[in-house]
């Protein structure tokens, strides 16, 4: 079995030895043939000289070095050989606009700081009313770096939103959500919602002034939905935010949330895998794409250079430019001035306040939904697309949709300077 | 068995037609030796610029690593040691029973035995379970594995290697003190 697993791992060479083709030598006439136990080379009933047949050799990679442990592996679970031979046919198209494919990469890189760092901020935070905002200061004075592990949670949450939001617009004007990748969209969506959700509910966890009054805000929103109170009600644990409020958006924060994005990072990677790298519309039939190349191990390399860059730009802003400490909230002290929630939910925030009219709220969060909901199911609206055809309808609403945003979030950081 | 091998690369068509001569005796098509595939490939050079990456990588990885080690070890907590402390009242231990005190970094059991006052550590020496005051036989015994020791510290039996440490009480007016030894 050993012998065909290495055949298998090398690749290109069939896993059981075949038997010769009628007409050809017999089998172990060459030296080194595929067949162990064959008649031994040379001489032949009758004593006619037979030359021996050149023929390649069967396993071209023997001679490459493999590991004992690698051995050891491979003898064991080389029924899983076929997945690595799978994993490694992934490749990436390379044209001018192959920048894009960093940036799924660097999301799932901020992901992993977020896992790691979070899991040291555990070790000394506690997560109840009156002990957070002392555990907080703790980590961040009296623990030695823990300045820099929650500078760099802080951080790395902003760059990971960041991150997937140029991912998402990439993907959506790029259109690699046309078929066949559809499902990759509508769960890159779904992570994307999740991302936003981590960012709600983390902020909470310092249990300074600007986290009680962001999250006092923001479960206020759903307030404007008929029934909306009831979800309030349980968003906060009670009619306030308290206590209680804490420990749900800490469970929430590190428990289920990383669960499910968990397994639909699983998905999605699944899926990448599957269906591979999306070129844009039109780039192999003109011939635009200069070429490919292989995943593993080429574009996890360069993926490895950006995440490189990007962790060293994070411990350059946590140095720089850290995340305050803040007061601890008390829900009996007035507002601060000037509140506003994290930027990627800025753009939502002014809508909010621009609705003023009577059921301004009502229609805000109506459009809201729609937005996303339409935005959700473009692979299935975008039927041009899908036929390799190109949609600049589709453009369009995504380039109004950016725009919208981004002239938002700078309107809030004007009027919140 | 799944497909191998890039086969969407227009490079690796042009591979497989050309070797299909070799493999016209009916042997198994094999891959491309190594040779052909590596050449061009300046080994002298790659080498160095391993080193240099592996290098830089074990410098990052120190870097990041050595942060996360001290942080996860945990912070001391300097607590100023007194030598003598005021823990109570001494009515709150009543005749035959013991009480457990925080004296520093240590439990302290103070025992009245028939208004007569002892204290010492209430950590058995055996595994560190806290102990308590048996009235009925007199002794300070542990429930864990059965220590018993007398009501000065010494061992009467049980596992422990060694007896507990003792401490010193004394009533000042109605305040309860307690002393290092």
């Amino acid at each position: 079995m050993a012998e065909n697993n290495q055949n298998a791992v090398a690749g290109n060479v069939a896993a059981k030895p075949k038997p010769a083709a009628p007409g050809a030598a017999k089998p172990g006439a060459a030296p080194g043939a595929a067949k162990p136990g064959a008649a031994p080379a040379a001489v032949s009933d009758g004593g006619v000289y037979k030359p021996p047949v050149d023929r390649p050799d069967s396993n071209p990679y023997k001679a490459s070095r493999i590991s004992l442990v690698n051995t050891w592996f491979q003898e064991r679970f080389y029924v899983l050989l076929p997945v690595i031979d799978y994993l490694k046919k992934k490749e990436v198209p390379q044209h001018r606009h192959s920048v894009w494919y960093y940036f799924g990469g660097l999301t799932l890189f901020f992901f992993v700081l977020q896992v790691l760092t979070g899991l040291l901020l555990m070790q000394y935070y506690k997560p109840t009313e009156a002990e957070a905002f002392a555990s907080f200061v703790f980590i961040q004075q009296k623990v030695p770096f823990g300045w820099l592990i929650r500078q760099v949670h802080a951080w790395s949450a902003n760059a990971m939103v960041l991150m997937a939001f140029i991912h998402m617009f990439s993907t959506f004007f790029t259109k690699a959500y046309r078929k066949p990748r559809e499902l990759m969209w509508v769960t890159g969506f779904a992570l994307f919602v999740l991302t936003l959700g981590f960012g709600f509910t983390g902020y909470l966890l310092p249990w300074n002034e600007l986290a009680f009054f962001a999250t006092q805000v923001g479960t206020e929103v759903p307030k404007a939905v008929p029934g909306g109170a009831f979800i309030v009600n349980i968003l906060r644990g009670g009619e306030e935010v308290s206590g209680e409020t804490l420990t749900r958006m800490f469970s929430l924060h590190v428990v289920l949330l990383p669960a499910l994005l968990t397994i639909l990072i699983a998905a999605h990677l699944f899926l990448v895998q599957v269906l591979g790298s999306s070129a844009p519309i039109g780039y192999k039939e003109t011939g635009r794409i200069k070429g490919y190349e292989k995943f593993f191990p080429t574009f996890l390399a360069k993926d490895a250079v950006g995440w490189l860059i990007g962790f060293a730009i994070l411990i350059y802003l946590s140095i720089i430019s850290p995340w305050e400490i803040g007061i601890k909230a008390d829900p009996l002290t007035p507002a601060p001035l000037g509140i506003k929630p994290e930027w990627y939910f800025w753009g939502q925030f002014l809508l909010l306040k621009d609705f003023s009219f009577p059921g301004g709220e009502l229609a805000a969060i109506a459009l809201f939904t729609t937005a996303a909901i339409i935005w959700v199911l473009v692979p299935f609206l975008d039927s041009k697309a899908s036929r390799e055809e190109k949609s600049p309808n589709f453009t369009m609403f995504g380039l109004f949709l950016l725009i919208a945003f981004l002239v938002y979030t700078f309107r809030v950081f004007l009027l919140y300077r | 068995m799944a497909q191998q091998g890039n086969f969407k690369s227009p490079s690796r068509m042009v591979a497989l037609g050309g070797e299909a001569s070799l493999s016209s005796s009916g042997a198994i098509t094999s891959g491309k030796p190594r040779e052909q595939g590596l050449g061009g490939i300046d080994f002298e050079r790659r080498s160095f610029l391993g080193r240099v990456v592996g290098g830089i990588g074990a410098a990052v990885a120190v870097s990041t690593l050595y942060p996360v080690i001290k942080y996860i070890i945990p912070p001391t907590i300097t607590t100023k040691s007194v030598n003598e402390l005021l823990v109570g009242k001494a009515a709150e231990i009543p005749e035959n029973t013991g009480k457990i005190f925080q004296f520093n970094k240590d439990k302290v059991i103070v025992i009245n035995d028939n208004g007569k006052l002892t204290a010492c550590s209430a950590v058995c020496t055996h595994l560190g379970c806290v102990v308590h005051w048996d009235n009925e036989q007199n002794l300070i015994f542990c429930p864990c594995h059965g220590a018993k020791y007398k009501q000065t510290g010494e061992i009467i039996s049980g596992p422990q290697p060694l007896p507990l440490a003792t401490f010193k009480v004394k009533v000042v007016g109605e305040d309860l003190i307690i002393a290092k030894a």
